[in-house]
């Protein structure tokens, strides 16, 4: 009895730990020659990506988790704008505890360009759609781009502020413009919203700790604001935690953590996206809140970005090929972490082929 | 001439904010390459290798800290914590 009671204190102190399960890609009805297609172009060192580690999770087991280039299992991976998806968690945690309204004017918590006639809200953030003049040019122009000079140059020390101070462009909520400094900004509202102390340890108690997360680290800038842009670092492993979260509409090991509204709303079309004119045959990838969609725009010619993978999809994307894909219609995640420095993976071919090796 | 175009462009570019990113990004990704990613040397100096290579760099593994010049400016990025990751501190 008394062993019982020590279990169960320990297990209420620590949580139940989450343990995938395995099986064969073959016991699935994977098409074996097709998978090993998929396998095959996703190490393909030749095309100039660089895989680092893959995970696929299939109706409910994990029928690949293998890494590379000398990278190990539990080693944490830089994910880049993967990073913005968490934070949109996060925010759905904080409005579900009624921390923070997704109506928030961001000028409650910070000071706008003097030329900003209509200010944007955390929803217009989520959404990509601030108005805030920006360029999100990385490597390619970096004497024009936002990004770089949000991330080292002149707002380094305080990214919300930085962002916040953009002159407008257009009115918010009605153009999308993807932007690392948006999310830099909500990451900013939270921390107001919660206080610094709460604010620090918020990632962890509120979604690393209870999905047994336990390689992440969140860089700061200088302000204390987490760069929630950019800079979180996890292993695969804990990066498919994630997504399992979303697979199970908010809920991990049984527990709610996320409303399923949030997560509904998380891959709903942003708002600007049935305002917006799009012209002849300009591509434009569909967003929610903060994470990619795959959708074919309503009323307009306009076709989905990854033709060959299921229209319920829905990626969280990172610089140098950091992909999380969650396909609830295939009760599915990918994980793929690399480090595309010289030439990107071919994201439509690598989903494509994934796709087509299962039943 | 080509070295004569490169001098006159550094030099315009030395009054501007612009060279800074080169010590900047190279200090700021090695140091979460290395001891947050905790990444190999070599792999982490080709990560943050830019079109315009830095002059100099100092790792400072007991300090967990890089420095680096390039363009007449310096950067230095500090590991704060396990949570926290690294940070460009100067």
């Amino acid at each position: 009895m008394k062993t019982l009671l020590l279990f169960f204190i320990i297990f209420q102190a620590h949580g139940a730990s989450h343990k995938w399960s395995y099986a064969d890609p073959s016991t699935k009805g994977v098409d074996p020659v097709k998978w090993n297609k998929f396998l095959e172009f996703a190490r393909d060192t030749k095309s100039g990506h660089s895989t680092n580690a893959l995970f696929i999770y299939y109706d409910g087991a994990v029928i690949h988790h293998s890494t590379y280039n000398g990278f190990k299992k539990n080693q944490p991976h830089r994910q880049w704008s993967i990073s913005k998806s968490f934070t949109s968690a996060l925010v759905g945690i904080a409005v579900q505890k009624k921390i923070i309204d997704i109506e928030t004017p961001v000028k409650k918590f910070y000071s706008l360009h003097k030329n900003t006639k209509f200010g944007p809200t955390l929803k217009d953030l989520l959404g990509m759609s601030s108005g805030l003049d920006w360029n999100e040019g990385y490597e390619g122009s970096p004497l024009k781009s936002n990004v770089i000079a949000m991330l080292y140059t002149e707002g380094f020390n305080d990214m919300a502020t930085y962002t916040a101070s953009r002159p407008s462009k257009s009115i918010p909520g009605e153009k999308f413009y993807y932007s690392s400094g948006e999310t830099n900004l909500i990451m900013g509202m939270l921390k107001k919203s919660l206080g610094i102390n709460d604010y620090a340890s918020f990632p962890w108690t509120a979604l690393f700790d209870p999905l047994g997360i336990k390689t992440a680290t969140w860089e700061k800038d200088q302000s204390g604001t987490f760069v929630g842009s950019s800079y979180l670092y996890m292993s695969p492993e804990d990066l498919a935690k994630f997504g399992l979260l979303y697979l199970k509409k908010g809920k991990f090991l049984g527990k709610k953590i996320l409303d399923p509204e949030w997560v509904e709303f998380s891959h709903t079309l942003a708002p600007p996206f049935y305002k917006m004119k799009i012209e002849g045959k300009e591509k434009v990838e569909t967003y929610g809140a903060q994470w990619w969609l795959n959708l074919d725009l309503p009323g307009k010619k306009n076709t989905r970005s990854y033709p060959g993978f299921p229209t319920d999809a829905y990626m969280a994307l990172g610089h140098h090929g950091q992909i999380l894909a969650i396909v609830p219609s295939k009760k599915l995640i990918i994980v793929r972490n690399g480090a595309d420095k010289d030439e990107r993976l071919d994201k439509i071919k690598f989903f494509k082929l994934l796709v087509e090796a299962l039943p | 001439m080509r070295h004569l175009f490169l001098v006159i462009l550094l030099f315009s570019l030395s009054g501007c904010k612009f060279p800074k990113v080169v010590s900047a990004f190279y200090a700021k990704e090695v140091c979460s390459c290395l001891f947050v990613e905790k990444q190999k040397e070599e792999y982490c100096h080709e990560y943050g290798k830019q079109i315009i290579p830095i002059w100099t760099k100092e790792i400072d593994y007991k300090n967990k800290s890089v420095k680096a010049f390039g363009l007449w400016k310096s950067t230095e990025a500090s590991f704060i914590s396990l949570r926290s990751g690294c940070q460009i501190v100067k």
